[in-house]
């Protein structure tokens, strides 16, 4: 029992300001990397954390939902990645020099600037019509919510399409969770995400198994 | 027993069990057709709420039932509307046993019912764009295979419609506010802003329309026409459920110029590029959008007539669609997709090749056949008060016309050279096939000769919405 009151503070510390940056950078890093383990590993600590932030605005059983929607989710993109393989075929090293970064991920960082700046504007007090369960909360669900949309317009690939739909439903539901913490709302955003990822992973398995026919054939 | 969960819950179930049937089409088939078939007869039962005896045994069937705090209620005005939208997906399901879809079509069509079912029995009724939402999901699964691997179609689907319903659920929380607070007007305004953008990116208004365009093209035909057709016609219905319930939105004429410039801009879009397309795929894509784009600007005139036009356009939608479904189904199964890999194809595939060319001239609404009567009372009504619009539909028909004109060559032509009575080569067809598009074009000509045929059947769909514009 003590134990669990030990965790207690230390979980209201990691679910403040460390989440929002923790969320903020992994879904910087959805958008700016093509390599499929900085994005599962990026996926992963954003649901973590996106769990935490969850905390604030929901009771922790209903949180807890969220959390292991997540997890689902997560699980599901991961198997997928797995069976359709870690790096892609077509898949051509811009920089012969790992740490320089590309003309297309020089691009991305610029355009994920942009819509992070966008996102604060939007965060600013009295800008959107929200009620503010926890300002940085808001502010970490209009960052996931603008870096979904501008991965959703960038990628071209399903899984990372699919991801920057995951992002902007993630994104979204931190949001409405403050409005409406309603548990069948709740439970059906979690079915969403859950069948998005589904679909993504589906989508992916016969991408792959497409561009392996077209190699075939060439 | 819940009326509604019953409704749901049976589809779901069948379509386990047909998951598990894949080896055996016919059997799919016979499961998902009875299964219908059952929901039907179910719809059509008079005792709810009234304790009746089955088999020796009391069983009341309520017509509501909470889950989670709301509730899935079936209202006697629904009683229509899922006569509709079962007779819709009974259609395609028969198609799916006359021509080779995906084989996942049977399993995921009878999934998707209960979500379908759900957007109309949830209440507060505008959580019904969550079931939207895992639509788009679902979807996913009939819209690529292994045979028609492009991606880009259900992507952009999901994506869209994704991007849609975070409006229309805030929406309903501005309505809350406002009930909280009545004289202040500054929710509803936002309310209206939220619910009409959220609807026109879902329905496809341009610029939102892309994935029309891409699924048609990239999808199985056969899904493709369900998406477009069946899918679709649920948000619609979605969105005259939303104007019944709020009177201040009917009341709101910008609301409805918004409906009506939508539509225009869909038709506007689709009469650019239809009459240009190289692909069976594309023409009926973008055919669909000006027809669909039609139907918003009947709808955006706010009129009682207005209803019934907008509901007689939706179901023969459906028909054109299936018909040309199951035609392009077998022709992109044997050729592609593409013009020059299409050339003779009418030479082995007369009745595939006749049904895509009545079923997608019926969507363009060329006379005689059942898309015109709507198209022809649109342009009555407009005549007197909205001169520019029908000048825009009329365009778009005739590009849409042009489309199929340019093609009707291309599926005739005549290789070599052959006598009139060698040009035709039979026995390539099915006989379900035949049989099917015989019957298909033959109601789309009948439908079109005497539009009255489907009035008792269109008439009470939207009376509701048509009885509170009088």
């Amino acid at each position: 029992m003590s134990d669990i009151l030990e965790v207690i503070p230390v979980l209201s510390y990691w679910s403040g300001s460390p989440a929002v940056a923790s969320v903020i950078v992994t879904a910087a890093l959805l958008v700016i990397s093509e390599d499929r383990r900085v994005l599962v590993t990026a996926l992963a600590i954003q649901y973590l954390f996106v769990g935490l932030l969850y905390t604030n605005i929901l009771a922790p059983q209903v949180a807890g939902i969220k959390t292991t929607a997540g997890i689902v989710v997560w699980l599901i993109v991961f198997f997928s990645v797995q069976q359709s393989g870690w790096r892609r075929g077509s898949e051509v090293s811009e920089s012969s020099i790992p740490w320089v970064l590309g003309a297309r991920a020089r691009f991305r960082v610029f355009a994920v600037i942009l819509a992070a700046l966008i996102g604060w504007k939007l965060a600013l007090p009295g800008t959107l019509p929200f009620p503010v369960a926890s300002e940085y909360v808001t502010f970490a669900a209009l960052q996931l919510t603008c870096l979904g949309l501008l991965l959703q317009g960038l990628a071209g690939h399903p899984l990372k399409s699919g991801l920057g739909i995951l992002t902007f439903l993630t994104g979204f539901g931190l949001l409405y969770s403050g409005v409406e913490p309603a548990l069948m709302v709740v439970g059906v955003l979690a079915a969403v995400e859950v069948a998005v990822a589904l679909s993504i992973s589906y989508l992916t398995i016969v991408h792959m198994l497409s561009s392996r026919v077209s190699e075939e054939v060439r | 027993m819940s009326f509604p969960l019953l409704l749901m819950g049976l589809p779901l179930v069948t379509g386990v069990l047909v998951y598990n049937l894949r080896r055996w089409l016919w059997l799919q088939v016979i499961v998902a057709v009875g299964t219908v078939l059952v929901l039907i007869a179910l719809v059509q039962l008079e005792t709810l709420d009234q304790l009746v005896v089955v088999f020796g045994r009391d069983i009341t069937l309520h017509s509501s039932s909470a889950v989670l705090g709301r509730s899935f209620t079936f209202g006697e005005a629904d009683r229509p509307i899922l006569v509709f939208v079962f007779v819709a997906v009974l259609l395609y399901f028969l198609a799916v046993g006359v021509v080779r879809g995906p084989s996942l079509f049977l399993p995921v069509g009878l999934g998707m019912l209960p979500l379908m079912e759900a957007t109309i029995f949830v209440q507060p009724f505008l959580y019904a764009a969550l079931f939207l939402a895992l639509i788009a999901a679902v979807a996913a699964f009939i819209l690529s295979n292994r045979d028609y691997a492009g991606t880009d179609g259900a992507m952009r689907y999901l994506a869209f419609v994704s991007m849609g319903v975070p409006f229309i659920l805030l929406a309903g929380w501005q309505l809350e506010v406002h009930q909280i607070n009545p004289d202040d007007m500054l929710p509803l305004k936002r309310a209206t802003w939220m619910l009409g953008v959220g609807f026109l990116v879902i329905l496809a208004v341009a610029p939102f329309h892309s994935w029309v365009a891409l699924v048609s093209r990239k999808a199985p035909p056969l899904s493709a026409a369900f998406v477009i057709g069946v899918v679709q016609a649920v948000v619609l219905i979605f969105l005259i459920d939303t104007l019944t319930q709020f009177d201040w939105l009917r009341a709101n004429t910008q609301f409805f110029l918004a409906l009506r410039l939508g539509g225009v801009a869909m038709a506007v879009v689709g009469a650019a590029f239809t009459f240009a397309q190289r692909s069976l795929g594309g023409l009926m894509g973008y055919t669909a959008l000006i027809d669909w784009g039609a139907t918003l600007v009947v709808l955006g005139l706010r009129t009682p007539d207005s209803i019934a036009v907008a509901s007689m356009m939706i179901v023969v939608r459906v028909l054109g669609l299936v018909v040309w479904g199951v035609g392009a189904g077998v022709l992109m199964d044997v050729f592609e997709d593409d013009y020059d890999k299409l050339r003779s194809c009418a030479r082995n595939y007369p009745f595939a090749t006749t049904a895509v060319v009545v079923g997608g001239l019926s969507l363009s609404a060329l006379p005689l056949l059942a898309g015109f009567p709507g198209r022809w009372e649109l342009f009555r009504m407009l005549s007197a008060d909205h001169i520019g619009f029908s000048i825009v539909l009329i365009l778009a028909g005739v590009s849409a016309w042009w489309g199929y004109v340019r093609v009707l060559p291309i599926l005739f032509e005549w290789s070599e050279p052959q006598t009139e009575s060698s040009y035709f080569v039979a026995g390539w067809e099915r006989w379900g096939t035949i049989g099917f598009v015989t019957l298909g074009v033959v109601t789309l000509l009948c439908v079109g000769l005497a539009p009255k045929v489907l009035t008792p059947f269109v008439q009470p769909m939207l009376d509701n919405l048509a009885k509170l514009l009088v």
